[in-house]
């Protein structure tokens, strides 16, 4: 995905597949395959695949995407080759043989792939959420265009599959905007 | 319908004999003329015999207002705003310092004229904007050898500025997409399908066919300012033959297309340059420029080969990498990278492979300090627990302070589970 | 850009209105003295028969200059003056506050004709709302430009070649559907002290002239449709 923005190509991937669903705040919500949250405010949801993305303001200013239990074999995240359906065969793919360290490798060359520059992931380190030892970093990177974002992320490997919540916005407003939401997502996460 | 399609496919093999009639005398025009780019009094360099009819940029020439260039100019004026702040312009100053020097020294009284940026894309181009803007690709400084290397490139796109490359192939671009709308609604009308599809591919073809020519002139030029820059002539075709190594080495080369390639085959290209080489050397002392080369882009060369390892096309950067070796420029990091490679491929008999480079690069007194943590996980990959554990451990002992080391001993820690 | 200007132009046959505006506010607020106009983006071309588009470096400088000329007149009656020189025209890569504030506001206007216009995509979250920012960062262009709002202005204006005019009789015939020249832009108006997006304006048509200081006044008036008062 060479042509185009991240986030861009996310907004066209999903959608292609019929729009918005409000997430009601204060409510538990299954994403999807066992992984439960609760988010504070009101988001809108959407999918593409096994991926789920959430987003308040738009996928382009904050966005939040879940990776439920990705198994061998699995893109963490597919990637388009310039927005077509075509999957772009040259991302790397989820092993199960993979720890916590070639997760975050895995997920920097995803990110890469998907458009984002000068990509710096920072700040590795083991996190507890849904009652599992997982990791957590966060992570700066330029859109294309330059627009600068910052994310945060956490992730858990479960019998051999990974979870990961994934979340990105703009660093002007947009980031903190539902940062706070997004920790609330990870501190309320359940995976059955 | 099928004279329609035959119709196409004649086009295109018409397309194709035309292209390759083509020769060394492309090259060879900017040796003959070799005064334009160099005398501040220029001569006008249209000639009767040679196939294009515009004349060259003079100094500081900026395009009338009403003219088709100016538009196009003023297109690509927009686009060079945005390469000011694109995301993946690299901006470190002494890199952008270095790079100017040498157009400077190449282009000489055109300097003002051309604007570089070097935009972080692990593949080996450049190109040139109609209106002096230079994009140089990160994966060209990781390829290229020495400055004269490097140098061959440049002096090839501001080639393609002096000769005006780019408003040639809009004109001619221009009036094959009008030929070809009424072509294709009379195709439409008979009722052929997919026809569209050929007809782009002739207007690529012959397209391709056009720009090939600018590349073989550009080429003629690259070579020509090498010499007068007081660089080694006979550098510009070594970076084709690396290249060629390099393209080979992936398995899907075949025989390049026509059409998805608008260079001459780089073959062709190696050969011509090499002929053409001895006719510029002079016999000044020249330079290949390999130290000054080497202590601008060694201290960024870990960075662009992450890049490269990310386009995930293993067999060329094998060989690629085998290339940058032979070179012998700080072989622990390549051999590092090297086992990155193997780690990533996951090919049969891949963390053997990996596990010998990372040791070579150990062996070779100044590995990057990670080689430890991926030396761990290559061996647990491999079934070696132990091995791992050891390593990890290894590798938080030398680098105590290090972010990761709560993950690593997080690891460590399941695998005594 | 090529988002935005897709996304335009897939609305710019598909409805029926020439502009449709958004607004939280149907008045500036009192004591606005400054608009200043950021970093306006505006290309006209010749769409050939081919269908592609030759730019027009001459016709493009005169049309900046109509457009921001018909601006400052239409602000005069609101006792407003127009900030619009060099400085706000160029976007300076080494101021990166500014930068990237201007980057934000081509993603929010991006998210706008997405989110906002486009019925299939609404986020329900923002159902019935017109509810945009670009956050109180952008109080650093207030006192850069000494100005209460920012006007942000996109226009590409395409006009048909008697080639492409030709063509598109010759596919008429044939029931073949070929599109002529369009104008199609976007403007928006940020309150300088919330960073909110207080209007909002979407320009699609197949017609209008942005030639002549005369003609520009007709684009201008649509442009500015339901501007603040």
């Amino acid at each position: 995905m060479r042509n185009g923005i991240f986030i861009i190509l996310v907004a066209t991937i999903l959608s292609s597949c019929g729009g918005y669903k409000l997430v009601n705040k204060g409510k538990e919500i299954e994403v999807g395959n066992s992984m439960f949250t609760t988010p504070f405010n009101d988001w809108n949801s959407s999918k593409d695949g096994d991926v789920v993305l959430w987003t308040m303001d738009g996928p382009m200013l904050q966005q939040i995407i879940f990776v439920k239990g990705a198994e061998d074999g699995d893109y963490l995240i597919p990637v388009r080759v310039n927005g077509t359906h075509t999957l772009d065969k040259k991302v790397p793919k989820f092993k199960k043989d993979m720890t916590s360290i070639e997760v975050v490798e895995l997920f920097e060359s995803t990110f890469k792939r998907l458009g984002a520059q000068n990509l710096e992931i920072s700040n590795v380190r083991p996190y507890e959420a849904a009652k599992t030892k997982g990791f957590r970093f966060e992570f700066g990177f330029l859109t294309k265009d330059g627009l600068a974002k910052s994310g945060s992320t956490y992730g858990i490997l479960k019998n051999k599959r990974l979870f990961m919540v994934i979340y990105s916005g703009a660093n002007i407003h947009y980031y903190d905007k539902g940062k706070e939401d997004f920790e609330g997502i990870v501190r309320s996460l359940r995976i059955l | 319908m099928r004279v329609f399609l035959k119709c196409g496919c004649f086009c295109f093999a018409a397309v194709v004999l035309t292209a390759c009639q083509m020769n060394k005398a492309v090259y060879e025009r900017p040796l003959i003329d070799n005064d334009i780019i160099l005398s501040s009094e220029s001569k006008s360099s249209t000639s009767e015999s040679y196939p294009y009819s515009i004349a060259s940029l003079q100094p500081q020439q900026r395009p009338d207002v009403s003219s088709l260039e100016a538009g196009l100019w003023m297109s690509v004026e927009k686009a060079e705003k945005k390469s000011q702040t694109a995301g993946n312009r690299v901006t470190d100053k002494k890199l952008n310092d270095y790079v100017r020097s040498i157009v400077c020294r190449l282009a000489k009284e055109y300097c003002q004229d051309i604007r570089i940026y070097i935009m972080r894309v692990p593949m080996f181009n450049a190109s040139m904007y109609p209106n002096g803007m230079m994009h140089i690709w990160t994966g060209l400084l990781l390829r290229a050898r020495n400055e004269a290397q490097l140098a061959t490139v440049l002096g090839h796109e501001i080639g393609h500025y002096l000769r005006r490359h780019s408003l040639q192939r809009f004109k001619t671009y221009m009036n094959t997409s009008n030929s070809l709308i009424f072509a294709q609604m009379a195709l439409a009308v008979a009722g052929a399908p997919a026809v569209g599809d050929i007809m782009n591919i002739v207007a690529r073809g012959s397209l391709a066919a056009f720009s090939r020519d600018h590349e073989r002139e550009a080429d003629g030029y690259g070579l020509l300012l090498l010499a007068k820059g007081g660089y080694d002539p006979f550098e510009a075709s070594k970076i084709w033959k690396r290249s060629i190594r390099e393209a080979k080495a992936d398995k899907k080369y075949s025989s390049p297309s026509i059409f998805n390639s608008t260079h001459p085959q780089s073959e062709e290209r190696m050969k011509v340059l090499n002929d053409l080489a001895g006719r510029v050397w002079t016999d000044e002392t020249v330079t290949t420029g390999l130290d000054e080369y080497k202590s601008v882009i060694l201290p960024l060369r870990a960075s662009f080969l992450r890049d490269e390892l990310d386009q995930r096309n293993f067999s060329s950067t094998e060989e690629l990498l085998e290339i940058l070796i032979e070179d012998g420029a700080n072989l622990s990091e390549l051999h590092f990278f090297k086992g990155e490679m193997y780690r990533l491929r996951r090919k049969k008999g891949d963390l053997d492979k990996a596990l010998n480079s990372y040791r070579e690069s150990l062996a070779l007194g100044n590995p990057p300090s990670v080689v430890h943590r991926q030396i761990g996980l290559a061996l647990r990959r491999q079934g070696d627990a132990q091995g791992a554990k050891d390593s990890l451990k290894k590798y938080l002992e030398l680098n105590p302070d290090v972010e990761d080391a709560g993950v690593i001993r997080q690891i460590i820690e399941e695998s005594e589970e | 850009m090529r988002y935005i200007l897709g996304a335009l132009m897939s609305v710019a046959l598909l409805s029926g209105c020439v502009t449709t505006s958004f607004y939280t506010s149907k008045k500036l607020a009192p004591e606005t003295k400054h608009i200043a106009l950021v970093s306006p983006d505006v290309e006209l071309s010749i769409l050939n028969a081919g269908g592609m588009n030759e730019p027009q470096a001459e016709w493009t400088k005169l049309a900046e200059e109509h457009l921001s000329n018909s601006i400052r007149k239409k602000l005069k009656t609101l006792n407003v003056t127009l900030v619009d020189n060099q400085t706000t025209r160029e976007l300076q890569a080494g101021d990166s506050q500014e930068v990237q504030l201007i980057k934000l506001h081509q993603a929010v206007g991006s998210t706008i004709l997405e989110h906002q216009y486009n019925q299939p995509f609404r986020l329900p979250s923002k159902k019935g709302k017109f509810e945009w920012t670009l956050g109180k960062d952008v109080r650093y262009l207030k006192e850069k430009y000494g100005a209460d709002y920012a006007l942000f202005i996109y226009v590409r204006d395409s006009y048909t070649s008697p080639g492409r005019a030709t063509a598109i009789v010759v596919a008429a015939l044939f029931g073949v559907g070929i599109q002529g020249g369009v104008q199609i832009g976007f403007a928006s108006l940020v309150d300088l002290n919330s960073g909110d997006i207080v209007w909002f304006n979407r320009l699609a048509r197949t017609s209008g002239d942005l030639r002549t200081e005369k003609s520009s006044r007709e684009t201008v008036s649509l442009l500015l449709n339901n501007f603040p008062q």
